[in-house]
């Protein structure tokens, strides 16, 4: 072999080994990266998915305590634009605007914050919230468990469910829809058992000064009358 | 060809074990790994902010349940050496000796465990937990409904609202303030609109290091809102 012949040859091994040296070491360091990769990328998506839940949580709760207070100046941006409000029987108002008018002006007389001689506890407990795939929107069941009064004129216990559609605009999360389903008021001195003390009141009717864009649903009515509002979620084991 | 070989073999062991001939490829991959290692340390600090907050919820539930049952030994063990507690109008309690002199002493009247015929439920509700940024401490707001009761005297519904610091000690959540502010004490059997009883006022038997910070009214007098430890969550303000 010429000298040339040998140099020409051991390029040629020297390239083959190089090759087998990639094939042996690199692609699978680098299938390997790729692997971490998706494992991470996956890892994010639980990580938002809990973050996303925290903070709808956290929203509703932060709702609850301004509730309490009748703070509807910081309850009402809590809405989105396009948002679908229905509590009780009052009928349902939709965009911020009309929003605003149930919630200070139908609810709030159109005075913000709690007056002498009033309650207004708003329990939010209980919370089932799922966040939809893509974690720009989500749905919750919450119940609000609530003492309202006025002194020497009423005292009430009253309870229920909402189903609330929420939103995630510019990154934070916000109500677009919310629905509150009576199950029971009771005046305090009476209980469940008398049927005269069945009443929502103010809370069953619509109001005429401010009223809704759109009728009541009219499907739920509370106690004595029973009424299962939909859930947003199939049961968690069968599916269905 | 025979004395060829070695010279080969030698060649590639020289490109293998030399970072100057590292192939493109592999620096590429270094390049990548360095970006998935910062990615996991962000993944690895948003997980600890979920943990801590789950671990500062189940402080305070641990609290309640404590509380129900007038354990105030177990209670007192949740606060941080420098703590401070004021509950209701009955004044400022500091430091794990004082936490002790407020909830076994003005509470259990130096006694721990329930009483017979007695009723002591506080729920702890509503949650909002904050962690502050670095992580050793956090901000917390819950409500407690509350049914005491002592068999064939009273029987009294209660709510309220607390704000409460938590600091991380050594790896372990604590309590490092908590103030209390009920909305309401109302008998049973006659409700908000009939009667409310007062706020507790100081203990004399167990009195406390500092006076009441506020002149925070119970209903129907509910002359001020607890301040909020977070701003609108939408707002920002």
């Amino acid at each position: 072999m010429t000298r040339q012949g040998q140099l020409f040859a051991a390029g040629v091994i020297l390239l083959l080994g190089c090759i087998l040296w990639e094939e042996l070491s690199a692609k699978p360091a680098a299938a390997g990266v790729e692997a971490l990769n998706a494992k991470i990328t996956e890892l994010q998506a639980k990580v938002q998915m809990l973050e996303d839940t925290r903070e709808i949580e956290r929203l509703q709760r932060i709702y609850g305590y301004y509730l309490d207070k009748k703070l509807w100046d910081e309850i009402i941006p809590l809405f989105t634009n396009d948002a679908q409000v229905e509590i009780g029987g009052r009928g349902i108002y939709i965009g911020r605007a009309s929003v605003g008018h149930l919630f200070k002006d139908v609810m709030g007389g159109g005075k913000e914050g709690l007056e002498y001689g009033t309650l207004h506890n708003h329990m939010q407990l209980q919370g089932v919230v799922d966040v939809d795939p893509g974690g720009k929107t989500a749905k919750g069941r919450w119940r609000a468990f609530m003492q309202v009064a006025a002194l020497k004129r009423t005292a009430l216990w009253a309870e229920g469910p909402y189903e609330i559609e929420y939103a995630k605009v510019d990154g934070k999360w916000m109500f677009r829809k919310m629905r509150w389903y009576p199950t029971y008021y009771v005046p305090y001195d009476k209980g469940w058992d008398k049927l005269e003390a069945q009443t929502g009141g103010a809370s069953m009717a619509t109001n005429k000064q401010y009223p809704p864009d759109r009728p009541p649903s009219g499907d739920a009515k509370p106690f004595p009358d029973v009424f299962t509002p939909p859930f947003h979620y199939k049961n968690p084991v069968t599916g269905e | 060809m025979t004395r060829l070989i070695p010279r080969v073999v030698a060649g590639i062991v020289l490109i293998a074990c030399s970072n100057k001939f590292l192939p493109a490829q592999d620096k590429k991959l270094l390049t990548r790994i360095e970006a998935l290692e910062k990615q996991v340390l962000e993944q690895d600090a948003r997980i600890q902010n979920l943990e801590d907050m789950a671990k500062i919820e189940k402080l305070t539930r641990a609290y309640g349940y404590y509380v129900d049952k007038n354990l105030w030994d177990q209670v007192v063990d949740l606060f941080a050496d420098n703590c401070s507690v004021e509950i209701a109008a009955r004044g400022v309690y500091l430091g794990k000796r004082g936490a002790d002199r407020l909830f076994r002493g003005a509470f259990g009247h130096g006694k721990i465990g329930l009483g017979p015929r007695r009723l002591f439920n506080h729920f702890q509700l509503q949650g909002i937990v904050d962690v502050d940024p670095g992580g050793q401490t956090a901000k917390g707001r819950w409500r407690v409904f509350a049914q005491i009761a002592t068999y064939g005297q009273s029987a009294v519904w209660s709510e309220g609202i607390y704000e409460n610091v938590y600091l991380k000690d050594h790896g372990i959540w604590k309590f490092k303030k908590m103030r209390f502010w009920p909305t309401y004490y109302t008998p049973f059997d006659e409700g908000w609109a009939k009667k409310n009883l007062s706020n507790n006022g100081p203990s004399k038997e167990y009195p406390p290091d500092l006076p009441p910070t506020d002149h925070a009214g119970v209903y129907p007098d509910l002359n001020m809102i607890p301040p909020f430890h977070y701003k609108n969550p939408v707002t920002g303000k």
